[in-house]
């Protein structure tokens, strides 16, 4: 197997403002950000060859782009794995210019969660009608029980430090100006806040958001012709899970106790090795993690290896995933304040790796920023995830 | 000799004052308490619970035959027996009957599992008597009212109670009733139904049946029988000439309510809980009619008595905390708007996976020994493909691993109580009934209970839960 490594490079990205979009449909929310990332990357629309669309209920195949465009024949792929669709994109856009069939990519991501109705995330292709409707809240807070359970933590203590992730998050999210929550939260506001699924807090979730993000791809040696400051895909990693959060099918005890999510132990794992990362902790300067729960964010930590096994709790009490931290982790805010549209999350994320390698994030620049890792984990601990991660870094 | 192999109850846990109904309609109240149903719960799986409770651990595949009896089952049509022998998990070559539409439902339903085991036309009968009246909101009838079921194993190998003779008197009258639109019971002005229906047939079909057993009122040991109210049940004792203190058994209107089909029924196995050797009980239940069962106990009942039975049952009880809880349980308040999309468990798919779904098995890989649930074909220790045996988890107990209420979660109105609960070879999801969530904590025991699983497709869908051990 050969690795992806400096093949394929961002010339273009876009993203759209994250937030209750009422007034904008999905082809909207497409339109402006592909012409974004068009206009980013300085091509016109008719100079991209292929393209990939992930989106979990945004509709069904490749004609929600065209629509949305307005083009016609272009060969487009609809995807999707769940929280990762727009990772899947990502990914297989890459896999088009690495073969050569294809010179110029644009893969995109999309969500309407609004359109459903609910305050709550709906899976309208189903959950097994009768194994249970265990959804995400539920399955994320019985991982929380766990690792309190495991590492001792008191239920007060193991609230309190979800919540600093929450502060975290939430302050990033102030200095993003597409961010969907941009303002500030205190630890005792988290903790006072309703209970949506026990031990997890409002503030402990993640909102439903409607947006897009999108991304123009090329062959790394085409890249100078379309900036100088274009990033290089250094690892793609993606890994599902035997068990699927829809049929019902839950893992048993040997294979995972939910405090670890081992479907992202592997898809970093093959990241790292393509990217030649010997030690994430170190080498990671800047990071994108799937944080739709708090409790996501801190076993993430550990399974991607940022943090010891079982010792997170003192990296997020020295505040080394802040921005002045050792390695600032959801700089925009993360799908905590900057939202999730679960099928653009993932594209969002490199959006901010693309924006930070190339030093223009603003008040919440972090300081030399190299080699970005985005994460995206789809299902939910008691029923499997679809893992995917990618590396990003700057060229040469 | 034919009889009674085996007996067991089922009361919901949940209980509603007599206080809070009266608080609830702004009236007075007595004392006293009736059982409710939860709003997973109905009279089939009610009929269920009563049934695991009386086979305990005996053999299931011996059964030949399943009789369900209740004046509410959930379907007019679609038979109730067949989906009670599912979940019990017998075996699929048996009869199944449905008997319906009188209070008395439950005495012809023991009548006839006794006539075809004498006939030698079946083994062993199950018969399971259950009932979920409504009575309307507002009436002293809504009070009055209880939820629960009762199961007994008709058999013939040394039966503990022998069945002695019966008797039965039909008697056209209109005075409770319900048309199969009707959600509430109705019922003819009180002193008419008190005066010419229960106070008139039950002494007269008593009379009757004693005098075709030979017997008099002193010979019997204790006397059962049904009725609307507590002051009516002993009127009618009086009436025949028992001796109230000695011979009448104290009846559970004020701890679960005139429970319906399944009232005589429960009182009947509650004498038989503190029956002894050489007692002769007399069983009167009353409906369009009166059937008159003559029982004699043989020998110590201890081994055929249910697991928890009524004793166990009744002391296991959890106050609602008001009347809007069981107005919610029951749907006379309308459920919350859902907005999530609608629960829509196609029969195919029910149908496909009954085998873990309604019996409750998971599997038992023949290579590995690896067990998981629910039935997949392929082993997800060794990969092993269609190598399995069959395992049944109703049965077992479980441990809570991990459990939350969603909030926000779907599913018949209801926030979902979730657990990821270890049984002792394989873990999985379940819902938890009955409890609140500060009132489970992770290691607690967890046993299984039937219930009505969610679903908005006009079409009950049933499958287990789990529930704190009662």
């Amino acid at each position: 197997m050969e690795s992806i490594k400096d093949k394929v490079a961002i010339v273009g990205m876009g993203c759209t403002k994250f937030k209750e979009d009422f007034e904008h449909s999905t082809a909207d929310m497409l339109i402006d950000a592909v012409q974004e990332a068009s206009a980013d990357a300085g091509i016109e629309l008719k100079a991209i060859n292929a393209a990939w669309i992930g989106t979990l209920f945004g509709g069904l195949t490749g004609g929600i782009l065209s629509e949305a465009l307005q083009w016609d024949n272009v060969p487009i792929t609809r995807v999707e794995n769940n929280c990762a669709s727009a990772l899947e994109a990502l990914r297989n856009g890459i896999f088009g210019i690495a073969s050569g069939a294809y010179d110029v990519v644009l893969a995109v991501g999309v969500e309407k969660c609004k359109d459903t109705g609910t305050g709550s995330l709906t899976f309208p292709y189903g959950y097994h009608p009768a194994y249970g409707y265990m959804q995400a809240p539920a399955a994320y807070a019985s991982a929380a029980i766990r690792y309190f359970n495991k590492y001792g933590i008191d239920i007060e203590e193991g609230r309190r430090l979800l919540a600093q992730i929450a502060v975290k998050n939430h302050h990033n999210g102030t200095l993003a100006p597409k961010a969907h929550f941009r303002s500030e939260i205190t630890i005792e506001k988290a903790l006072k806040a309703p209970i949506i699924s026990w031990p997890l807090g409002l503030f402990d979730c993640c909102p439903t958001t409607d947006g897009a993000a999108a991304a123009i791809l090329v062959r790394s040696d085409l890249a100078k012709k379309f900036r100088d400051d274009y990033v290089l895909v250094k690892g793609m990693g993606l890994a599902v899970g035997n068990r699927d959060v829809y049929s019902g099918r839950i893992r048993e005890r040997e294979n995972s106790d939910y405090t670890i999510w081992n479907e992202t132990v592997a898809a970093c794992k093959q990241a790292y090795e393509q990217a030649n990362v010997k030690d994430p902790r170190k080498e990671i300067s800047v990071a994108s993690v799937h944080d739709c729960f708090t409790i996501t964010e801190l076993i993430n930590y550990e399974s991607l290896g940022f943090s010891p096994i079982g010792k997170a709790k003192e990296d997020v009490a020295s505040g080394f995933f802040a921005l002045d931290g050792g390695l600032p982790v959801n700089t925009d805010g993360g799908l905590k304040a900057f939202g999730h549209p679960v099928g653009a999350s993932g594209l969002r994320m490199v959006y901010e790796l693309y924006t930070q390698i190339q030093g223009k994030a603003g008040p919440r620049q972090v300081k030399n920023a190299d080699l970005g890792l985005a994460h995206c984990q789809g299902g939910n601990p008691t029923g499997g995830f679809q893992a995917a991660v990618a590396i990003v870094g700057p060229r040469d | 000799m034919v009889g009674i192999e085996s007996f067991g109850a089922y009361v919901p846990l949940h209980r509603l004052t007599f206080e809070d109904i009266g608080k609830a309609w702004g009236v007075g109240a007595g004392k006293g308490e009736r059982s409710v149903a939860a709003e997973d719960e109905d009279s089939l799986t009610m009929a269920v619970e009563a049934a695991l409770d009386c086979m305990g651990s005996s053999e299931r595949n011996a059964i030949d035959s399943v009789i369900f009896a209740s004046t509410s089952s959930p379907f007019s049509e679609k038979q109730a027996a067949v989906t009670v022998g599912t979940a019990a998990d017998l075996r699929t070559d048996i009869s199944t009957l449905d008997c319906s539409g009188s209070l008395r439902a439950g005495t012809g339903a023991l009548m006839a599992a006794m006539n075809s085991v004498s006939a030698g036309s079946c083994g062993k009968a199950l018969v399971t008597v259950a009932d979920c009246r409504i009575g309307r909101p507002g009436t002293p009838f809504e009070a009055a009212l209880g939820d629960g079921g009762s199961a007994f194993l008709i058999g013939d190998s040394d039966p503990a109670v022998r069945f002695m003779g019966a008797y039965s008197l039909a008697d056209e009258i209109t005075d409770y009733w319900r048309r199969s639109e009707d959600r509430y019971v109705h019922f003819w002005e009180e002193r008419f139904v008190l005066t010419e229906g229960v106070s008139r047939i039950v002494p007269k079909a008593v009379g009757e049946a004693l005098k075709k057993f030979d017997l008099q009122v002193k010979d019997i040991t204790t006397f059962v029988s049904n009725a609307a109210n507590e002051r009516t049940y002993w009127g009618v004792a009086k009436k025949i000439g028992f001796d109230l203190a000695r011979q009448v058994a104290s009846p559970h209107y004020s701890a679960m309510g005139n429970t319906g089909a399944a009232f005589g029924p429960m009182q009947l196995i509650s004498c038989l809980e503190n029956a002894g050797p050489g007692d002769l009980i007399l069983f009167a239940n009353y409906g369009n009619g009166c059937d008159v069962l003559l029982l004699e106990v043989v020998r110590d009942i201890s081994e055929s008595k249910g697991r928890k039975g009524m004793a166990g049952h009744l002391a296991s009880r959890k106050t609602l905390r008001n009347y809007n809880q069981y107005a919610m349980f029951r749907g006379i308040l309308p459920p919350r708007t859902d907005r999530m999309p609608p629960i829509r468990p196609p029969a195919t798919v029910i149908w496909r996976d009954q085998k873990s779904l309604l019996r409750f098995h998971g599997m038992k890989c023949s290579n590995c020994g690896h067990v998981q649930y629910p039935i997949h074909r392929v082993c997800s220790a060794c990969s092993m493909t269609d190598a399995y045996e069959e395992v049944r988890l109703s049965d077992q107990t479980a441990v809570v691993f991990s459990c939350t209420v969603d909030n926000l979660g779907y599913g018949s109105g209801k926030s979902p109580f979730w657990a990821i609960a270890d049984f002792p070879e394989v873990r999985t999801r379940l819902q938890i009934a009955d409890a609140e969530l500060e009132e489970v904590n992770v290691g607690d025991a967890l046993e299984m209970t039937f219930r009505r699983l969610p679903s908005e497709n006009d079409m009950p869908v049933y499958g287990w839960k789990a529930r704190r051990i009662r």
